[in-house]
């Protein structure tokens, strides 16, 4: 079949409702941003008058949802279990959770999914800015950590249909604060992103040139941040409160002493955590044969960066001097509002970003076999043939994992299905080929085929997908209740029979 | 066979301007990659994404002078070597040394440089089995220095 070209710059525009708007969302862990590019220009929104940033919180009151408030009972941090199962250490860190097969969290007389609380933020945030704009809001790029692995991408994705917003992209926050700076300030060269936010660590590198950003290496930590910081403030300043200690950090990045407390004093409990950041880029360093030297500058992007400490140890270790020309915490939201605007009106700009962590499968022993290495340019693909190892075997059990360790016990487990009704063959002599798809944003899907005897099997599962069948039939109900259009439905349809796959394979 | 030269139009070759590559990528990538296609019917965007695929998988290929040469060698029959007795004599011996706590990089690095000015001659004469023989080389001492480099874990 011939290929359709459009011509850059050109994207078909008809296609969109010219009454509706694109915008970008940094769908952040402490706060979320949402922009959107005016005459050309990105620019952040202020839906609620109280300033910029939204915070990412859920409260119940009076027996209703307030997002960006906090009462006596708030969800906070909300990011940080996208995708987590209620076994991962990272869980216990919240006291509304409750016990059960799938993190759930107690609000008001509600057990919330994580899914769910995000898309009651995504959808202030859409109601947010169909009331400053006074038009509807038609599709949005969001934001997530270069480091997010696929249920954390599967797991937002899901949240903002929910909320009945249209994802036409996610994108990588380093990416999109480097598409901010290039397109904003006009750089060019090698640039490191270091993205240090509330709940996240990200750091990429980017050559930028001619319009193209194409990501070098990437890393991160998804569990290091601003949030880290306030946690051991609490406990080894014995601060009342989290919100105390983060006022405390605040005023302590502009003033030297706040009521007994120094600049020291804090510093010195944050510095481990600053040079755990370090450790990292040094890491993404070391993974694209470059050195901190080599590059043309490093942009600060993330509310941590604002602290005096950070800067001055980012300073030391790049022997440079880094760029904050845009505020640290508008950045990726305007990155993200000039990718959705390039994705709808067409751009001469080009973001080509790469796999954060590699994709393998469990071979024997319990070993894993990687099939797409981290720092894979996306899309990918990548195939690998796997035999039996019994004489007679029906059948094999294909289990996906991500992560760099060499056990399966290590890595994340995104799921498994089995290939059924093998032939039956003397062992080793069954072609079973294994086809691993990335797409642009990160998301992949896996096929097996049996090759020998021509009855070739094909399967695709889309492995991270964790919604069961209760939340599935609810987020359709849900979609109809909020549906506005047939466009969405589509969307929907297509994302439920993506889903049913799954259900169909689970073994 | 999958031709990552072809995919360029380039001419098959051991030499090759990595500007001129990374150019050409970078112009087609901005014509096929599926954020062109992000409003496009599924059959467009699939068709984009099977071709930015297959630019990126070239790409990758074509920038490593190792994978380059072993593309080329496997395209001119000849099977790239499994093990080679005469260079494992060497790897011991750099290998005990580094066991008593020498430091190898500079002569690895020496070792390095001479093995890909062979590789690069053997392709200038076409003399595909010494060619084979500097890329298996020259393989392995890559793998080691990276390994030095990336220190341990």
């Amino acid at each position: 079949m011939l290929l359709q070209l459009v011509e850059p710059g050109q994207t078909a525009k008809s296609q969109i409702s010219s009454k509706g708007v694109v915008v970008g969302i940094d769908l952040g862990t402490t706060h979320s941003v949402v922009a959107v590019v005016q005459n050309g220009r990105p620019f952040v929104l202020d839906i609620d008058k109280k300033g910029f940033l939204i915070p990412s919180v859920l409260s119940y009151l009076e027996e209703k949802f307030h997002v960006g408030v906090v009462f006596d009972e708030t969800l906070s941090s909300i990011k940080r279990l996208m995708g987590r199962a209620p076994q991962d250490p990272i869980c216990s860190q919240f006291s509304q959770l409750v016990s059960g097969k799938a993190v759930r969290l107690k609000l008001g007389p509600y057990h919330l999914t994580p899914v769910e609380v995000a898309s009651h933020i995504l959808l202030h945030v859409r109601q947010g800015v169909e009331r400053t704009l006074g038009v509807p809001l038609e599709a949005a790029v969001i934001t997530v950590p270069a480091y997010f692995d696929e249920a954390a991408r599967i797991a937002t994705k899901q949240a903002a249909m929910l909320a009945g917003i249209k994802v036409l992209r996610l994108i990588n926050e380093p990416t999109a604060a480097a598409l901010a700076y290039g397109l904003e300030t006009g750089v060019e060269g090698v640039y490191a992103i270091y993205d240090f936010g509330g709940g996240t660590f990200d750091v990429s590198l980017l050559k930028l040139q001619n319009g193209v950003f194409q990501v070098l290496a990437t890393g991160g930590d998804l569990n290091l941040g601003g949030d880290d910081i306030d946690h051991q403030l609490l406990s080894q300043l014995k601060i009342s409160d989290l919100k105390k200690a983060q006022l405390l950090k605040e005023c302590l990045s502009n003033q030297e002493s706040v009521e007994g407390v120094t600049r020291s004093d804090i510093e010195a409990i944050a510095s481990p955590f600053v040079e755990k950041t370090l450790q990292i880029t040094q890491d993404v360093f070391k993974e694209a044969s470059l050195s901190p030297q080599e590059i043309q500058g490093v942009i600060l992007v993330g509310g941590m960066t604002r602290m005096p400490l950070v800067r001055r140890k980012v300073e030391t270790f790049f022997g440079k001097e880094p760029l904050y020309d845009l505020d640290p915490e508008k950045a990726v939201a305007m990155g993200a509002a000039l990718s959705a605007h390039g994705l709808t009106y067409g751009s001469e700009t080009l973001l080509l970003d790469v796999t954060p962590l590699s994709l393998g499968l469990e071979t024997m022993g319990g070993l894993v076999e990687k099939i797409i290495p981290r720092n894979t340019a996306l899309p990918a693909m990548a195939s690998q043939e796997f035999t039996t190892h019994q004489d007679g075997q029906g059948g094999m059990i294909i289990h996906v994992v991500q992560g760099e360790r060499e056990f399966v016990k290590d890595c994340l487990s995104l799921g498994r299905f089995e290939l059924k009704g093998l032939p039956s063959l003397p062992a080793g002599i069954a072609r079973v080929r294994v086809d691993f798809a990335v797409d642009a944003e990160g998301l992949l899907t896996v096929s097996a085929f049996e090759k020998t005897t021509g009855l070739s099997q094909h399967i695709e599962v889309h492995p991270s997908s964790q919604l069961d069948e209760n939340m599935l039939s609810k987020i359709i109900l849900e979609s109809h209740k909020h549906g506005r259009d047939d466009m969405k439905k589509r969307y929907m349809k297509e994302e439920k029979l993506k889903s049913e796959r799954v259900s169909l394979f689970k073994t | 066979m999958f031709d990552p030269f072809d995919v360029f139009g380039f001419e098959k070759g051991f030499f090759l301007d990595l500007k001129v590559l990374e150019k050409c990528y970078f112009e087609e990538q901005k014509k096929f990659h599926p954020d062109r296609f992000a409003l496009a019917e599924m059959n467009t965007k699939a068709d984009a994404i099977r071709k930015s695929t297959m630019l990126n998988q070239a790409y990758s290929l074509l920038k490593d002078p190792l994978e380059r040469a072993a593309f080329l060698l496997k395209e001119k029959g000849f099977e790239l070597m499994t093990h080679d007795s005469f260079f494992l004599s060497q790897v011991m011996e750099w290998s005990e040394r580094q066991d008593r706590g020498e430091d190898i990089t500079r002569e690895l690095q020496v070792e390095s440089e001479r093995l890909f000015k062979s590789l690069e001659d053997a392709f200038v004469v076409q003399d595909y089995a010494s060619a084979r023989e500097a890329l298996y080389r020259l393989t392995y001492v890559r793998k080691m220095m990276k390994a030095m480099f990336l220190g341990p874990g």
